[in-house]
C-alpha cells in the first residue's frame, strides 16, 4: 500500500448501537474507533452475530448508530437530510451484497446503469461506461441479458460493475463471496484486487472465507461488538 | 306523476350512495393492491433505496404505478360500461310487473348512453386512484433501507 496521497474516508467515533427489537436490547456494537484511508483494501472479520452487517450498515448510512459519529468523505452523516443522505450514497458508495441483489425485472445494463441514471448521466454516455465496466469484470456480451438468465458467479460480477461503475469512492461488500463456490469466489476477489490496484477505489468487506482474509491488506476482526485485532499486512 | 318523480328522485339518491360506497371500495381495493405489489418487492426497493434513491423517487414509482392502475382500469371499465350499455339500450331491461313505490312497471326500460359519465367518472377514479396511492407512496418513502433489505446487508 502506497503511503502517499491518502485521506481518511471513513472515520468512526464510539460508534455504538443498540438494537431494542422485543424490548431486549441487544448491543450490536460497543464503541467503534475507526479510520478508513482511501485505497484501502480491508476485510472485517469475526464470528456470526460480531456486528460486521451492522457496522457496514452504518458507515453506509443505512442505518443510524444509537451513539457516536461517523464522517464519511469528510462529512457527518447523521447530519444530513434524507434526501443528502441518498445523494450521497449515490455519488461516494457502490454496494456489493450478499446475495448480489439485481433487480430481477431489469436487464444487466439498465441494472447496472440505474445509478447513472439517478446521476444524471446521459444515455450515450451510461451505455459505454456499462459495456466498458461489463467488460471489466469479464462480461462480454450478457448486456441484455436478465439476472435469471446468469449464474450466481455472473450475478455478482454484475453486482460489482453495479458498484464500480459510477465510480464511487468507497465500495462496501458484506460477505460478497459466501454465496458462490471457492473457485468462483477466488475470481472474483483477483478481480477486485485488480479493480482496487487499477483505481485507487477504497473497498471494505466482511468476511468469513480464509480466502478472502488472505489476500486483504489490512484485517479487523470485531468481537462482541468492539474492534479486538487490527493489523496491516 | 309525481309518484314517477319520487322514484326518480329516490333513484339518482341511490346512485349517489351506491357511487360512495363503490368509490370506497375501489380506494381500498387500490391501497390494497399497491400494498400487496410492494411488499412482494420490499427487498427490491430497499436496494434501489439503499444505491441512491430519494424518498420522493421511491414515493413516485408507486405514484406511477397508481397512475397506471387507474388508466387500465379506465379503459377495461370504459369499453365494458359502453358495450354493455349499448347492448341494454338495445334489447331493454325487463322491469314489467315490477313494483317500486306504488309505481308498477309497465315497460322495458332502455338504459341511454350519457357521455358525460364517460368523462367525469374516469377523471373521478384517476384522481381517487392517486390519492389512494399516496398512503402506499409516503409508506414507501419513509421507510429505512435496512428494514427493507433484513435479509441481508
Ligand atoms: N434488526 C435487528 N434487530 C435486533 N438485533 C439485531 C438486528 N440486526 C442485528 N442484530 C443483532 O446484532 C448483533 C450483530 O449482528 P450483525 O451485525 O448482523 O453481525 P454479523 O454481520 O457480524 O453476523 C447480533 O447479535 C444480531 O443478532
Ligand atoms: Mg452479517
Amino acid at each position: 500500500m502506497e503511503q502517499t496521497q491518502q485521506t481518511d474516508v471513513i472515520v468512526t467515533e464510539g460508534v455504538t448501537k443498540v438494537y431494542a427489537a422485543d424490548g431486549i436490547p441487544v448491543n450490536a456494537l460497543n464503541g467503534v474507533d475507526l479510520t478508513i484511508q482511501s485505497g484501502e483494501f480491508t476485510a472485517l472479520v469475526g464470528p456470526s452475530g460480531s456486528g460486521k452487517t451492522t457496522f457496514l450498515n452504518i458507515i453506509s448510512g443505512l442505518d443510524s448508530p444509537t451513539d457516536g459519529k461517523v464522517w464519511l468523505a469528510g462529512k457527518v452523516l447523521s447530519e444530513m437530510s434524507g434526501n443528502e443522505l441518498s445523494d450521497f450514497r449515490r455519488d461516494h458508495i457502490g454496494f456489493i451484497f450478499q446475495a448480489y441483489n439485481l433487480i430481477p425485472v431489469l436487464s444487466v445494463e439498465e441494472n447496472v446503469e440505474y445509478i447513472m441514471l439517478l446521476a444524471g448521466v446521459p444515455k450515450a454516455e451510461r451505455h459505454d461506461r456499462v459495456i466498458a465496466m461489463l467488460t471489466s469484470v469479464g462480461l462480454e456480451g450478457v448486456a441484455d441479458r436478465m439476472p435469471t438468465q446468469l449464474s450466481g458467479g455472473q450475478q455478482q460480477r454484475v453486482a460489482i460493475a453495479r458498484a464500480m461503475v459510477s465510480e464511487p469512492t468507497i465500495i462496501l461488500a458484506d460477505e460478497p463471496t459466501a454465496n458462490l463456490d471457492s473457485k468462483t469466489g477466488a475470481d472474483l476477489l483477483e478481480m477486485m484486487h485488480r479493480l482496487n490496484a487499477e483505481t485507487g477505489m477504497t473497498f471494505i468487506f466482511s468476511t468469513h472465507d480464509p480466502m478472502v482474509m488472505e489476500s486483504a491488506q489490512r484485517l479487523i476482526t470485531l468481537r462482541d461488538g468492539q474492534i479486538d485485532s487490527d493489523e496491516t499486512k | 306523476m309525481s309518484q314517477l318523480t319520487v322514484v326518480l328522485e329516490m333513484t339518482r339518491y341511490s346512485k349517489y350512495i351506491m357511487g360512495v360506497i363503490l368509490f370506497g371500495v375501489v380506494v381500498f381495493g387500490i391501497i390494497n393492491t399497491l400494498f400487496m405489489s410492494l411488499y412482494e418487492r420490499m427487498f427490491e426497493f430497499g436496494v434501489l433505496r439503499a444505491v441512491g434513491t430519494r424518498p420522493f423517487g421511491m414515493a413516485r414509482v408507486i405514484l406511477f404505478e397508481a397512475g397506471a392502475l387507474a388508466i387500465v382500469s379506465i379503459g377495461l371499465g370504459t369499453i365494458l360500461g359502453f358495450v354493455l350499455t349499448g347492448v341494454l339500450a338495445h334489447v331493454g331491461i325487463d322491469y314489467t310487473g315490477i313494483e317500486m313505490m306504488g309505481v308498477t312497471m309497465q315497460e322495458f326500460i332502455y338504459p341511454v348512453l350519457e357521455v358525460q359519465q364517460f368523462i367525469i367518472y374516469p377523471i373521478w377514479v384517476f384522481i381517487f386512484t392517486l390519492i389512494a396511492g399516496l398512503y402506499p407512496a409516503r409508506h414507501v418513502a419513509k421507510m429505512a433501507p435496512v428494514d427493507a433489505m433484513r435479509r441481508s446487508f
